[in-house]
């Protein structure tokens, strides 16, 4: 890795992960459900059965209408958070690089997780799922997912519909799947994640672009070489050009977005001159609520 | 537009050479991207061999090719056509005929052609550049500088304002030599000639370019006052006909209250003239002859005035022995009517015939009452002192008035008589030779010696002096100055006047005071100008003391020659370029290279900022 993945992650203490639909957890957890559990949270009455633990019989009520009833309270489970990372060659572009500004946030938001007694799974690949985390559970985790974050490259050819279709296999339904990609994908992402919607995944996009491709520094003619297929391309970029170049980068940006918005997925878009946490925290309104 | 060198255009083969330039690749440089997936989106517009596309949108591309074009353009010279007359030098000379012939007013025309030909200078003088000079010489019977070389608009405009008819004829002989005049100076002069064609063909040689621009038509009806004369009751008039056409029209005669005196209607074929002579007419100062035709194209010379009556002679009385000097210096003077005596014929009943007396080794014991002029008066005599004859010595330098351009420097007096009293006049050391004196209230100038006991008689200086003694004896003699249309007024008065009033036709008053000789404003207005001297007279009481005034008849100029119009004309025997409608040829190359230059700094601009 290009330097160590330091953030200033006590800002996002106070940060957990909103979802939108049910979850479905094996392991009593914080995050509430539609399942009657044995939370605090009132749920429901039931009129009392032999055998119901008298301990939830609503005396008060029973005091009013001379009725026995029984006290139904929602269950809390915990939740699992895959982060799915493109590990592609187009990645690893950009000062600071796009690839290690989505470690950055992969850490941030799992530190937000893992706060939040949430499960946190990580996979990275190009066109399969190549490594792994997986999931873990509590903030003695930490440790060991920032060295596994640490240790991976972006250095390979990658298509994102096959990386997506590889993960789905690993996930469980009503799960949340947050993936980061800067989506320069010539296969498309679009199937790869119609596939994981339908595995019932949760899912959030984080768009990741460096500076420089949104307004490329050179003008005249160039030979532009792609750093993760090695393809060449010969442009003279003149004021015309760039403006073209300025729409084809708006269009794709917004194909994306309208596929998000169309599908009910959560997208951000982030540019890798911003600073992570600062970036979370700006988004916090749109997918954080807080803790306390 | 004309180009004045074609060749120049070989340079727009450069167009091409960019365009080929543009649409070839060009030689890229290695630029690593994360991916080129959004450029492969750009294909429609990105074409690795020739890209037209590039071309339409490319404004440095189109600068480019602006700038070759007009850089091709401007080495061409090109040069726009107009009616204008500029040549396009750096320094334009134009001669403008200011001849009678140019009053001529064309069928058609609401001006004459004079102002046609000052429109077209100021059509030139507009649009010429601000570096490119332009000199004005006027074309008459001599070749006058109307401006000098000047860029300044403004002072050539001015210039042209009083560009006005200054002669009869025109002689572009004598154009040409102020023309060369100012040409010798110039690195790149150029000639234009302004006029009708009504001069003689000039076998001079000009070096540099020249252009004719004709004005005028073949067809002109002009009758012309030729001449008129007043002698006593008699007026004698010249009526010709200079036009191309036969006329007809009435000539009529004023006197200087405007009555009409005469009238004659006459018919005149083209070339002919034809003298009308009117008898008894009522005395009258001057006259004035005017013709009323209304096809008459040619107005400045339908007037003319003639002063009335032969000048009096003064009557001289010359009582000598015999004295062929003094004879013949006084028959030079035209204002004199003399007769000659002996002295022994003299009597003193002949003091009344006449108004002056010369008096040569001789002079009666009664002095007439009018002025006398003695050489070698005896001794004694009645009138005033004189010594015997005695050695004169060397004459003193003059100072008298009367010595006014007499030149005695090599005049030597051999024996004289020396006077006493009266205002010295001709001195040597050793006494006075000429004094005046002024018995009975009228000069005497007396002389002690005699004609040929010297050399004076055989000097110029002697009938100078004679004229200025006769002069001063019957007053002023006006004549001595010019009263010519459209020449400065000169006064060039005689010795005594100091100073010389002028009344124009027009009632305005010149004054001309001394030193003399006086230069007055140009004559343009044809008529009768009034003369009068003030000043004191020379001795206080002769005739000069009467402030005599007299009448100038001041006509246009008349050409005699047919008014013909030539729309071109021949230099040294060679054509000179030109013609009806000939259209000048203004270069513009300048500003297109101005243009040029800027759009090459454009480009440069818009090269700098990547678009």
């Amino acid at each position: 890795m290009e330097r160590p993945l330091t953030l200033d992650l006590h800002r996002l203490d106070r940060l957990i992960i909103s979802f939108r639909g049910g979850l479905a957890g094996f392991y009593s957890g914080q995050r509430l459900t539609n399942k009657y559990g044995s939370s605090l949270e009132f749920a429901d009455y039931r009129p009392y059965l032999p055998g119901d633990d008298i301990r939830r019989i609503d005396w008060l009520l029973y005091g009013r209408s001379n009725r026995l009833y029984t006290r139904l309270n929602r269950g809390e489970v915990d939740a699992t958070v895959n982060f799915l990372l493109d590990g592609s060659g187009s990645m690893n572009w950009g000062e600071p690089s796009k690839g290690w500004r989505t470690l950055q946030l992969t850490l941030a938001l799992s530190y937000i997780s893992l706060q939040s007694y949430d499960r946190v799974a990580i996979g990275l690949g190009c066109h399969d799922v190549g490594t792994y985390l997986p999931p873990l559970y509590g903030k003695g985790s930490f440790p060991r997912l920032s060295r596994f974050l640490e240790q991976q490259e972006f250095n390979r050819e990658g298509d994102l519909n096959r990386l997506l279709a590889s993960f789905q296999k690993t996930v469980k339904p009503r799960q949340m799947t947050v993936l980061i990609s800067d989506f320069l994908s010539p296969g498309g992402y679009r199937a790869g994640l119609e596939r994981l919607l339908a595995a019932r995944q949760e899912l959030l996009l984080i768009h990741v672009a460096s500076p420089d491709e949104l307004e490329p520094p050179f003008a005249g003619p160039v030979a532009l070489q792609d750093v993760e297929t090695a393809r060449k391309k010969e442009v003279t970029v003149d004021p015309h050009i760039r403006e073209h170049y300025r729409q084809a980068v708006k269009e794709h940006r917004e194909e994306i977005a309208d596929f998000c918005r169309r599908r009910d997925i959560n997208y951000l878009f982030y540019t890798t001159e911003d600073d992570p946490v600062e970036f979370l925290l700006a988004a916090a309104p749109r997918l954080f609520k807080n803790m306390y | 537009m004309s180009l004045l060198q074609p060749w120049g255009l070989l340079a727009a083969l450069t167009v091409p050479l960019i365009l080929i330039l543009y649409m070839l690749k060009r030689k890229s440089r290695l630029e690593p991207v994360s991916s080129t997936l959004l450029w492969e989106k750009l294909e429609q517009f990105i074409s690795p061999a020739i890209n037209i596309s590039r071309l339409r949108r490319n404004l440095l591309f189109f600068l480019q090719l602006a700038a070759a074009l007009l850089l091709a353009l401007s080495l061409a010279r090109p040069a726009i056509n107009w009616a204008g007359a500029g040549a396009g030098a750096g320094t334009t000379i134009v001669i403008v005929d200011t001849s009678i012939s140019m009053a001529v007013q064309d069928l058609g025309e609401n001006e004459t052609r004079l102002e046609r030909a000052k429109q077209q200078i100021r059509d030139l003088v507009t649009s010429k550049g601000p570096r490119e000079q332009v000199a004005l010489v006027g074309m008459a019977e001599q070749g006058s500088l109307i401006s000098g070389i000047s860029t300044e608009n403004s002072t050539l405009l001015k210039s042209i304002e009083n560009i006005t008819i200054t002669g009869a004829e025109a002689n572009l002989d004598e154009a040409l030599v102020v023309v060369e005049n100012i040409a010798r100076s110039q690195e790149e002069p150029a000639l234009i000639i302004i006029s009708d064609g009504h001069f003689s063909d000039s076998q001079l040689k000009v070096d540099f370019p020249v252009t004719y621009l004709p004005i005028g038509q073949k067809r002109v009806e002009n009758l012309l006052i030729e001449d008129m004369v007043a002698d006593g009751e008699r007026l004698y008039l010249t009526l010709r006909n200079n036009g191309t056409v036969p006329s007809r029209g009435v000539v009529q005669i004023k006197d200087s209250q405007e009555r009409a005196v005469g009238q004659r209607e006459v018919e005149l074929p083209p070339g002919e003239s034809t003298l009308l002579i009117w008898r008894e007419l009522a005395p009258s100062p001057w006259y004035r002859g005017e013709i009323s035709s209304s096809a008459d194209q040619l107005a400045l010379d339908n007037y003319c005035f003639t002063v009335s009556g032969q000048q009096q002679k003064s009557r001289l009385l010359l009582v000598t022995a015999g004295n062929l000097f003094l004879e013949r210096a006084l028959a030079l003077q035209p204002s004199l009517s003399i007769t000659r005596v002996k002295p022994e014929h003299y009597q003193t009943a002949l003091a009344g015939e006449y108004d002056l007396f010369v008096f040569d080794g001789y002079l009666p014991e009664n002095l007439p009452r009018a002025p006398v002029l003695a050489f070698d008066p005896p001794h004694p005599n009645h009138h005033f002192k004189t010594s015997p004859p005695a050695a004169a010595g060397p004459l003193l330098p003059p100072s008298h008035r009367l010595l006014t351009h007499v030149d005695l420097v090599e005049v030597r007096i051999s024996f004289s008589k020396f006077l006493s009293g009266g205002q010295p006049l001709l001195q040597s050391p050793k006494g006075t030779l000429g004094a005046e004196y002024s018995p009975q209230g009228q000069p005497l100038i007396a002389f002690g010696f005699a004609l040929q006991a010297g050399d004076l008689p055989l000097r110029p200086a002697f009938p100078i002096l004679i004229r200025n003694i006769i002069d001063y004896f019957t007053g002023l003699d006006l004549k001595l100055g010019q009263f010519a249309y459209g020449q400065p007024l000169i006064i060039n008065p005689p010795y005594q006047a100091d100073e010389i009033t002028v009344g124009t036709p027009g009632g305005e008053i010149i004054n001309a005071a001394a030193p003399f000789p006086y230069q007055g404003p140009l004559l343009l207005e044809s008529g009768i100008y009034t003369v009068s001297a003030g000043g004191e007279p020379a001795a206080g009481e002769g005739k000069g003391s009467e402030e005599p005034s007299r009448v100038v008849a001041v006509n246009p100029p008349v050409s005699t020659k047919p008014l013909t119009y030539r729309d071109s004309i021949k230099l040294n025997g060679e054509p000179v370029a030109g013609g009806p409608g000939h259209r000048t040829q203004a270069p513009v190359y300048t500003p297109l290279l101005l243009i040029t230059l800027l759009l090459v700094g454009l480009e440069w601009w818009v090269d700098n900022r990547g678009y």
